[in-house]
């Protein structure tokens, strides 16, 4: 167990030695930021190597790299070059409402698929179609469209709900949804043949034979097996959420982490694209990293092997 | 290919807005987002009544296109229907010109909005700005902060009746200037009466601090900023209580209107002393029209009248902003009733609206052509170049009629003839220069106007259908950067530039950047160099006549670019929202927009 622990916790700082050094490196090839952010109409090269110098980056990219990571180490990845202030600042002031905003949406997720996965594995008549036909469909929507289709359906056709913004929980349904339909199509579509298979197993005729209700058969024995199924699609949405808060924060104004990157890259601010890109790979690292430690809880074999 | 007198001005005729009832992007988005939810929820929305509202939406949306203003709505102020600053200049204040404002005292007076007005003005912009600081920033910015710092003066553009451009200036927080003997020194006499929104008054001193502090280098290092100021004005010095005397390092009566305008505004000098300008990055003070009233970072910025403003109030109470990144979404702010004036929403979006807006943040789109390399070296093939483009095919379909053609770069007191579309003419000028199925590549980038993708392709397909062989090469930001600032012999044979150079009454260096010889263009003629440099220390008709000539020359003798369009950005808004008092000027000022 702590063998696989060990080995668990070894792979993530592998791969996110591995991220720091290709954003790192992957940027650096992109240019000077202050060069790339600099409007030949109004800057005189004399600026540009004034701030050049002032934010170090006139040094030897290899110097910048060893100083980059020794920063990344303390949580410090630089200064944005638009403003006076630390990238990781910037960051840590979006980083809540893209947490909201996902934990909404995983909620959503997690309160409908797994009631439609149950549904659709348990009847195999027209309610398993109707289920697979939208899990499909969800699954299928371009999810822009999607999340403008819902502001002018729920803001402008039926002016229910405001067109995007942040502060009250009105403004958190709409991008929650539109964050949460792709997920949620493919993720009644896993559960449901993770639980279809499993109701198709020896040990559910065993416990049907001895009488249990269906109820108790579904809840601890079916989903106890599928859970590993289950898990593993958590960390999968965790993911698909952090790439989907880029779009889907920009289109509904939500301040956070996507959209900090997507007004980064905008404004050329390659510090804090940098910075936005590493914490959202150590937050899918972290993520898969509890998936996987999940594992030997949920799984006897995982601990014994 | 008609004329220039029959092409359609934005004074006289605004581009045709297609009136006709038809099915829009968002309508079918709509359509088939309320189809895919009535589906899924089986009764949650009611087709019927979706229909209805369609149907209804549909007969009784008429867009209303609110043109640029006919005459600039300040009489008295320093006027030059050409563009050229007068040596010597008084001026009235802005929107006083009527009742100009006796010397000395500030007369506010409001007009009083109607009942049924709201109680704020909510503008959808397009982000949520970074800082509040006063330095040279966005254009979405500076929807925020130039309500709150004012400079010294405004220029003000709009097109008059024959469609040439009207510039003019006008004074804010000064009330005259005249330019020196030696040409290099100006003398501002400062507007009697003003005082900050934090009670500080408007004098010389205020002044001189705050350019001492704006043209810091150190300064504008540490918070980021890039210095601007300072290459055009070297000093600003206290001369009199109310009299400062700014210094160019050459005479150049642009600066006025490009250094001052764009990179100067007063600051209290109280509250700026030792580092008290950082607060300003979260709450600006400043003199103008509106005071910092509140930010809740992520969600709106409130500004409230400064009831103490020494010009006219606006009739708008207050103002609050709300950022909606996405120029679809920021339109739908405004059928929602969440805002009432959304900032730059593309024609293809404002079409659906109510009422909108075209004008301002005028930007010149164009080809630029090495004529240092083979074949675009041939004024033949330039010229077949600019044959073969369909101007106004490519402003209809491709501007959504937000633009007019040009034949050099926008609002400069020019009126040259865009080449005519002539598909055959161009065949005969390629097949004279040997140049028939050469093989051309189009370098651009998609950074200034949303529409570069589609140029390029219109581009290419206007060229090849006159028997070029036309390569797209679209890159990113860096490398067109590098492309377009190499030495001449390195550029690309053509690449595809908009820019707003020229549109801030500085020819001169508009000049410099497309023509010059030791400059970043793709031109270069000593003998043409000679007739637009100095064009800064002239100024009336002789001025007027330089740049005409030089403009001439470039155009006939040389046809360096493919000039195309003038683009503009599009504004919905409320059918309350009055826009007709709004210039063509590169950054709006709610003085301009009111209640009505």
């Amino acid at each position: 167990m702590i063998r696989y622990l060990t080995g668990r916790v070894l792979s993530a700082a592998g791969v996110l030695a591995a991220l720091v050094t290709l954003v790192f490196f992957a940027t650096s090839v992109i240019g000077n930021p202050i060069e790339l952010l600099a409007d030949p109409e109004f800057t005189s090269g004399e600026e540009i190597e004034r701030l050049s110098h002032q934010l170090g980056y006139d040094r030897p990219l290899v110097e910048r790299y060893v100083d980059y990571v020794a920063g990344a180490l303390r949580g410090d990845f630089g200064d944005s070059v638009v403003q006076p202030r630390a990238a990781t600042d910037l960051i840590r002031e979006r980083l809540p409402a893209t947490l909201l905003l996902a934990a909404a949406a995983l909620a959503i997720v997690v309160m409908l698929a797994l009631p439609l996965a149950i549904l659709s594995a348990r009847s195999a008549g027209w309610l398993d179609g109707i289920v697979t036909t939208f899990s499909t469909g969800f699954a299928s929507l371009p999810p822009f469209w999607f999340a403008i289709a819902l502001i002018y359906i729920f803001a402008v056709t039926l002016p229910w709900l405001p067109s995007g913004g942040y502060g009250d929980v009105r403004q958190l349904a709409l991008p929650a949804l539109a964050l949460a339909i792709v997920p949620l199509g493919h993720t009644a579509l896993i559960l449901q043949a993770a639980l279809r298979n499993e109701f198709a197993r020896q040990y559910v005729v065993v416990a049907r034979a001895k009488g249990l209700r269906e109820q108790a058969i579904a809840f601890r024995h079916v989903l106890r097996n599928a859970a590993i199924v289950f898990a593993t699609q958590i960390g999968l949405l965790v993911i698909a959420f952090m790439n989907g808060t880029v779009l889907i924060e920009a289109v509904f104004a939500w301040p956070g982490l996507g959209q900090l990157t997507l007004e980064s890259v905008s404004a050329r601010d390659l510090p804090v694209v940098m910075a936005s890109v590493i914490y959202f790979g150590v937050f899918v690292v972290v993520v898969n990293l509890a998936v996987d430690l999940s594992y030997a809880g949920l799984d006897p074999r995982v601990r014994l092997s | 290919m008609p004329a220039r007198d029959e092409l359609p001005d934005l004074e006289t005729s605004p581009p045709t807005f297609d009136r006709t009832p038809r099915i829009s992007r968002r309508r079918l988005l709509g359509a088939g987002g309320l189809g895919m939810l009535g589906l899924a929820t089986a009764a949650l929305i009611g087709c019927g009544d979706s229909g209805e509202e369609e149907s209804a939406t549909t007969a009784t949306a008429t867009p209303r296109a609110t043109a640029p203003p006919t005459a600039a709505p300040q009489a008295t102020a320093t006027a030059t229907a050409s563009g050229a600053p007068q040596a010597t200049a008084t001026a009235t204040a802005r929107a006083t010109a009527a009742a100009p404002t006796p010397a000395g005292t500030a007369t506010p007076r409001a007009v009083a909005p109607a009942a049924e007005f709201p109680d704020e003005l909510v503008i959808a912009n397009e982000l949520e700005p970074p800082d509040l600081l006063p330095w040279l920033s966005g254009f979405g910015q500076m929807l925020v902060t130039r309500q709150v710092y004012e400079t010294l003066v405004e220029p003000r553009l709009s097109l008059a009746a024959d469609g040439s451009p009207q510039w003019e200036v006008v004074g804010a927080l000064a009330e005259s200037w005249e330019q020196q003997p030696d040409g290099l020194d100006w003398v501002f006499h400062l507007r009697p009466g003003v005082r900050f929104h934090n009670g500080e008054p408007w004098t010389a001193e205020a002044a001189s601090a705050s350019y001492a502090l704006l043209a810091d280098d150190a300064v504008s290092t540490e918070l980021r900023k890039f210095q601007f100021l300072n290459r055009g004005v070297t000093g600003m010095d206290a001369v009199g209580e109310l009299t400062v005397r700014a210094s160019t390092p050459r005479p150049n009566p642009e600066f006025i209107t490009l250094n001052l305008r764009l990179a100067y505004v007063a600051m209290p000098p109280g509250a700026i002393a030792g580092e008290g300008y950082l607060d300003f990055a979260e709450a600006p003070l400043g003199t103008g029209p509106y005071r910092f009233a509140g930010w809740s970072r992520g969600q709106d910025i409130q500004l409230q009248r400064f009831d103490g403003y020494w010009g006219e109030l606006p009739n708008m109470p207050a103002v609050r902003y709300i950022a909606r990144p996405e120029a679809s979404v920021r339109a739908l702010t405004v059928e929602t009733g969440e805002s009432h004036f959304a900032f730059n929403v593309g024609i293809e979006n404002a079409r659906s609206l109510e009422a909108y807006t075209v004008g301002g943040g005028f930007q010149s789109t164009s080809i630029r052509l090495n004529n240092t390399k083979a074949p675009t070296n041939d004024l033949r093939v330039r010229q077949a170049l600019n044959h073969a483009v369909d101007r106004t095919t490519i402003i209809e379909s491709i501007l959504g009629g937000a633009a007019v053609p040009l034949a050099f770069f926008a609002f400069q007191p020019v009126a040259l003839d865009p080449f005519p579309y002539d598909p055959a003419r161009a065949r005969a000028l390629l097949d004279a220069a040997g140049a028939a199925g050469a093989e051309l590549e189009l370098v651009y980038g998609e950074f200034r106007i949303p529409e570069e993708e589609l140029l390029a392709q219109a581009y290419k397909g206007y060229f090849d259908a006159v028997g070029l062989d036309v390569t797209l090469n679209r890159v990113e930001r860096a490398v067109y950067s590098e492309a377009s600032q190499a030495a001449f012999e390195d550029q690309p044979r053509m690449l595809i530039e908009t820019t707003s150079s020229g549109n801030y009454f500085d020819v001169e260096g508009a000049f410099a950047d497309k023509y010059g010889c030791d400059g970043s263009g793709t031109f270069c003629d000593p003998e043409v160099e000679a007739l637009w440099s100095g064009l800064g220390s002239l100024s009336g008709q002789d001025r007027i006549a330089r740049i005409q000539l030089a403009a001439r020359t470039l155009h006939e003798e040389h046809t360096p670019r493919v000039w195309v369009g003038g683009v503009q950005q599009v504004h919905g808004h409320a059918p309350f929202v009055d826009t007709s008092r709004l210039p063509l000027n590169v950054y709006i000022q709610l003085t301009d927009l009111r209640f009505a």
